[in-house]
């Protein structure tokens, strides 16, 4: 892929003796959505931390817009364009909705933010009404809205998603397959993971299969035609 | 008129440990480390003071800011050189390594002046003022006056501006703050600054007032301790409030019971409200939707 937006080369990471990822090589080009899928404990919630520079990586590279972003700390990597929303969300429950927002966009002027908060609004509109509202009190699914909002507010070049729909009720896992057509709709470059195979293969224009911390298989989920059954096998068999 | 006017003593105290309980709450909530040295950050301030006024001859004012300042870069230095180093081990570190740096503090001070007892020249030297039969000394009038305007500044930053939104970020949730682009081992340092800063403060502010000691930070450590537990521990208005209110306290229960009592009052206040009630008088039990 030669104008890619993120490179992942050789990455390697270890916890203690055991090794999570071991080589892990893929890139994603800009305005592309490529879901990360894998059975448990393959290594895909690492993957994201480790290119977001949450956890330290042991070899290989991570490129971002053509520079090399392995090695900086998680709030340089921020500021490069790389924002994840990670799968405990990580918002800041005594602040109000808006509030957390705003701190998503903080990096940016204040004309920048005023100008994205009503785009976030508009985007998620339960929110617009539960602005002033503090974020402990609101329901799992709209602080997974809040979480998504606050990645947005910085326009990163690319956001990665870790698990958007765990821990929701179905009719939540539906309103958030509706929030990630409408980012793949804007052209909002992701990496995803999702135990939700079919929730991940609707936001996701490619698919990679990790499996022992290697990646195993992949593709265009075009190219599928509808029937996921041979990705299931692939992931699970 | 007695009861009265022993509060009114009792506020100007407690301003102090209001200000040391404050300082202490701030590196409590901003870094999850409580820090047993403190209280020799605020002998320090106070220590400083002394020096510049004294021995170099400057005025108060100029003394003062220094000393703050110093303080600032020490608090810092701490966090960075000492405290994040230790950041992936056991808790218990911390506390040790907290209690280290106090004690020399401590024995560097005692290495110079040894159990010397220290008197440095009255600063705030102007008549009382009368309200109505109440007597407000002139250190009572420039301690509430300075803790005053330092706490509406405090509470002004931290609630109401856009700096202070970061600040509540970081504590509220490191991941939280790395993942919104915040540099939270950075922040972790301005916030000992902060926090030694504001503690010198109150040094600077008794340093006229009292006799100085190296021992002298032993006594605000657990004055801070007892005002925090009272208000709520990790509470920042609750620190206030609890700082306050054991001033009061000890001048009630020296001016009723015994003076005798007045040194203990605070550790009875940590226990009483630990066994009565640990969340202390201000703080709640925080209600979570899942």
């Amino acid at each position: 892929m030669p104008d890619a937006l993120l490179r992942v080369a050789g990455l390697r990471v270890a916890f203690g003796p055991r090794e999570i990822l071991r080589g892990v090589e893929f890139a994603l080009a800009a305005g592309e959505s490529v879901a990360l899928l894998g059975p448990n404990g393959s290594g895909k919630s690492t993957c994201l931390n480790a290119i977001s520079g949450w956890i330290a990586i042991a070899a290989g590279d991570v490129e971002v817009a053509g520079v090399r972003t392995s090695g900086w700390p998680m709030h340089r990597v921020v500021r490069h364009g790389v924002v994840q929303v990670s799968q405990s969300r990580d918002l800041f429950p005594d602040l109000s909705v808006e509030d957390n927002l705003l701190l998503g966009g903080h990096t940016r002027s204040i004309a920048e933010n005023d100008a994205r908060l009503p785009e976030m609004y508009a985007l998620f509109p339960r929110l617009d009404e539960r602005r002033r509202q503090v974020l402990r009190t609101l329901s799992g699914g709209e602080q997974q809205m809040v979480a998504i909002g606050r990645a947005l507010m910085s326009r990163p070049r690319l956001l990665l998603l870790d698990e958007p729909s765990g821990g929701l009720s179905p009719q939540l896992v539906a309103e958030t397959a509706r929030t990630m057509t409408a980012l793949r709709a804007r052209g909002v470059t992701m990496l995803l993971v999702e135990q939700n195979l079919g929730l991940a293969l609707k936001a996701a224009d490619r698919y990679l299969i990790l499996r022992d911390g290697l990646v195993a298989d992949g593709g265009a989920v075009s190219a599928r035609s509808g029937s996921y059954d041979d990705i299931v096998r692939a992931i699970y068999l | 008129m007695f009861f009265l006017q022993l509060a009114l003593s009792g506020l100007a105290q407690g301003a102090i440990y209001a200000l040391v309980a404050l300082s202490m709450c701030v590196v409590y909530r901003a870094t999850t480390v409580v820090n047993f040295g403190h209280g020799d950050l605020v002998m320090a301030g106070a220590f400083v003071v002394y020096l510049l006024v004294v021995l170099a001859g400057l005025p108060f004012p100029a003394s003062a800011i220094a000393a703050v300042a110093l303080l600032f870069i020490l608090g810092a230095l701490i966090e960075i050189g000492l405290i994040e180093r230790i950041k992936a081990g056991p808790h218990i570190g911390f506390a040790l390594m907290c209690i280290a740096v106090g004690y020399l503090l401590r024995g560097a001070a005692r290495a110079v002046w040894g159990r010397e007892v220290l008197p440095m020249p009255r600063v705030f030297d102007f008549p009382p003022v009368m309200l109505g039969e109440l007597v407000v000394t002139a250190d009572a009038l420039v301690i509430f006056s300075a803790v005053g305007v330092l706490l509406m500044l405090f509470f002004g930053l931290f609630y109401r501006t856009s700096a202070g939104r970061i600040m509540q970020a970081v504590c509220q949730s490191e991941r939280g703050a790395a993942l919104v682009g915040i540099n939270v081992r950075a922040f972790h340092g301005v916030m000992w600054g902060v926090g030694a800063a504001m503690g010198a403060i109150g040094g600077v502010l008794v340093a006229p007032l009292t006799l100085l000691h190296p021992g002298l930070g032993a006594g605000f450590l657990i004055k801070g301790f007892a005002a925090m537990t009272l208000g709520g521990f990790g509470s920042l208005g609750g620190a206030v409030a609890g700082g306050l209110l054991l001033g009061v306290a000890e001048q009630w229960v020296g001016g009723y019971v015994s003076t005798k009592l007045i040194d203990i009052t605070a550790y009875l206040v940590i226990i009483l409200v630990l066994a009565l009630r640990p969340s202390g008088l201000f703080g709640q039990a925080v209600a979570e939707r899942v």
